[in-house]
């Protein structure tokens, strides 16, 4: 019974993985670029500001069972197809990518004013206060928040199930709930389960083990 | 060294305008200790932000060392800012570095060689006394060794101008005095300009060459220390030199009797050394009655203050005063009955 298991596992560290990097290259930048052109940052800008931010609420807003739908046409012109797990990684890191975008964000702004400014008076560029100075200090919140993509992920990553997108949530629905199954739809769950706290334990360790010498 | 010329600068919020520089002129010479003091709002924090350009004038030229500092591009401007170093009221160091890359930081950001950081940052660490927590972490650091950090990484770049921002403010009375020291004595070794804001006459007293008092955007007043501390002209200046003698004419709380003055008597250079309350007595028909008395210790010279009550006959009591001014005391009488 346990093999049964196995391929849908992959399948959703599969899908998660791979969208989560996917969602980081497009949200962690548009997470700084945020932070930056903010007033009185490193590159007051208000538009550019205001403009992101209103893309990543409107991404933010759609609920992903109807991301997945708008985003098919997309998943068939970049992957080949909209259906299979390959295919929902289009929806889930267009998905992420926003969330992403907020916590990189709201980590950064954790970063003292004080600390740019010294940074400043040293004479460094903007692009070594971001690299050196920015997300070195925030890196724990960014790990934490990190983490809680990748558990959110795991959530969407059940949905994509309904796009033939396989993975644990996908074994539970077919094999538990439609044939009946409890057994297996018990078992996906507690794996599910599993696998979330493993990822938060992992995360908190990362974090907690970065904040020891501060 | 600095010229300061005709300095503005207002912020403006949605509904309020507040002007921080009114019109700004000062000059700061070479290898002095160049002190700003007023209380907070006064716009000390903006003035020596305008120096290093963290913070943008809206009228008027900074000129250091020949430079017009107002002027320069962005980029020459992050070259500038590597000839002045800064510290800060709350260190403001990396956390997530060590001490050793606290001070390397400066370097690398200038691409300077490996081995030459690892020397340089050595030799900084000697100076500022701290070589046995170069792998420490901040937090492991106490208040005084985290502004000698501070410092040393300040100076990484050989600065030959250092802008201390209230640095001692946040720290106990017996650091305050330590950091001073190692500022003073930095400042002679290195041959640095200094210029410190901040809101203690105490520190102005301990190492500064030359003060000027900021109230409200505007210089109100500006000398050598020994000067300004002799004979205050503003009020402000007179509030803070008082307020390091705890002389609140309040709390001596005394009832004068018939026929006396209140007179504070300010002693400079030799006039400290006569024995001059002694002649007063001897010479006058005039009691005296010391209230309070204090010596402030200036890094060139010393100034007393004695507060008394003197009473007697009014002629005898103004000879008596004529007897001081011709002695080169100043007095300044508080309160006659």
């Amino acid at each position: 019974m346990f093999s049964i298991l196995i391929n849908p596992l992959l399948e959703t560290l599969y899908m998660v993985l791979s969208s989560a990097i996917i969602a980081l290259l497009i949200g962690f930048p548009i997470g700084v670029l945020i932070y930056i052109s903010e007033k009185d940052s490193l590159w007051e800008n208000k538009i550019i500001n205001n403009s992101l931010s209103t893309i990543v609420n409107i991404g933010r807003s759609f609920p992903f069972i109807i991301l997945m739908i708008v985003l098919s046409p997309l998943s068939r012109y970049v992957i080949g197809t909209s259906i299979g797990t390959s295919a929902s990684i289009v929806p889930l890191s267009i998905a992420a990518a926003p969330f992403i975008a907020r916590i990189v964000e709201s980590s950064l702004k954790e970063v003292s004013h004080g600390i740019i400014e010294a940074s400043l008076s040293m004479g460094a560029t903007n692009l070594q206060i971001i690299l050196r100075v920015l997300i070195p200090e925030a890196l724990p919140s960014l790990i934490l928040g990190m983490t809680l993509t990748l558990i959110n992920l795991i959530g969407y990553s059940a949905m994509a199930g309904a796009i033939g997108g396989g993975g644990l949530g996908d074994l539970a629905i077919r094999y538990g709930f439609y044939r009946f199954q409890s057994d297996i739809m018990i078992l996906s769950v507690v794996v599910i389960i599993l696998l979330v706290q493993g990822i938060q334990v992992l995360g908190n360790k990362i974090a907690f083990n970065l904040l020891k010498n501060r | 060294m600095i010229k300061i010329r005709n300095v503005s600068k207002v912020y403006k919020s949605q509904d309020k305008r507040i002007i921080a520089l009114r019109d700004i002129n000062l000059d700061i010479n070479k290898k002095e200790i160049f002190g700003v003091i007023g209380l907070s709002g006064a716009g000390k924090s903006t003035l020596i932000r305008t120096i290093n350009r963290l913070e943008e004038v809206d009228k008027g030229q900074i000129i250091v060392d020949g430079v017009d500092i107002t002027s320069l591009t962005k980029k020459e401007l992050l070259n500038q800012r590597k000839n002045i170093g800064m510290i800060f009221q709350h260190f403001d160091l990396l956390s997530s570095k060590t001490v050793f890359d606290n001070i390397a930081f400066p370097l690398q950001i200038s691409k300077v060689n490996k081995q030459i950081i690892y020397k340089k940052v050595n030799d900084l660490l000697e100076l500022v006394g701290l070589s046995d927590k170069k792998y420490a972490y901040p937090s492991q650091l106490s208040g005084g060794q985290k502004q000698r950090v501070a410092i040393a990484r300040a100076l990484a770049n050989d600065p030959n101008l250092l802008l201390c921002d209230e640095a001692t403010s946040a720290l106990d009375p017996e650091t305050t005095k330590s950091i001073l020291l190692l500022l003073k004595n930095l400042q002679q070794t290195l041959g640095l300009t200094v210029v410190l804001i901040t809101h203690e006459m105490e520190v102005v007293k301990r190492i500064c060459d030359r003060v000027a008092v900021i109230s409200d955007g505007l210089i109100v007043e500006s000398g050598k220390v020994d000067d300004v501390f002799f004979s205050p002209q503003a009020d402000i200046t007179k509030r803070f030199i008082g307020a390091i003698h705890n002389e609140d004419i309040d709390e001596i709380n005394i009832k004068l009797k018939k026929n006396s003055k209140l007179v504070k008597l300010s002693f400079i250079g030799d006039s400290a050394k006569k024995p001059i309350i002694s002649h007063l007595i001897r010479n006058y028909k005039v009691d005296i009655n010391i209230l309070s008395g204090n010596i402030d210790k200036l890094t060139t010279t010393s100034i007393g203050n004695l507060t008394i009550q003197i009473n007697g006959d009014i002629n005898e009591i103004n000879s008596s005063l004529t007897h001081l001014s011709e002695n080169g005391v100043k007095w300044e009488v508080i309160e006659n009955v």
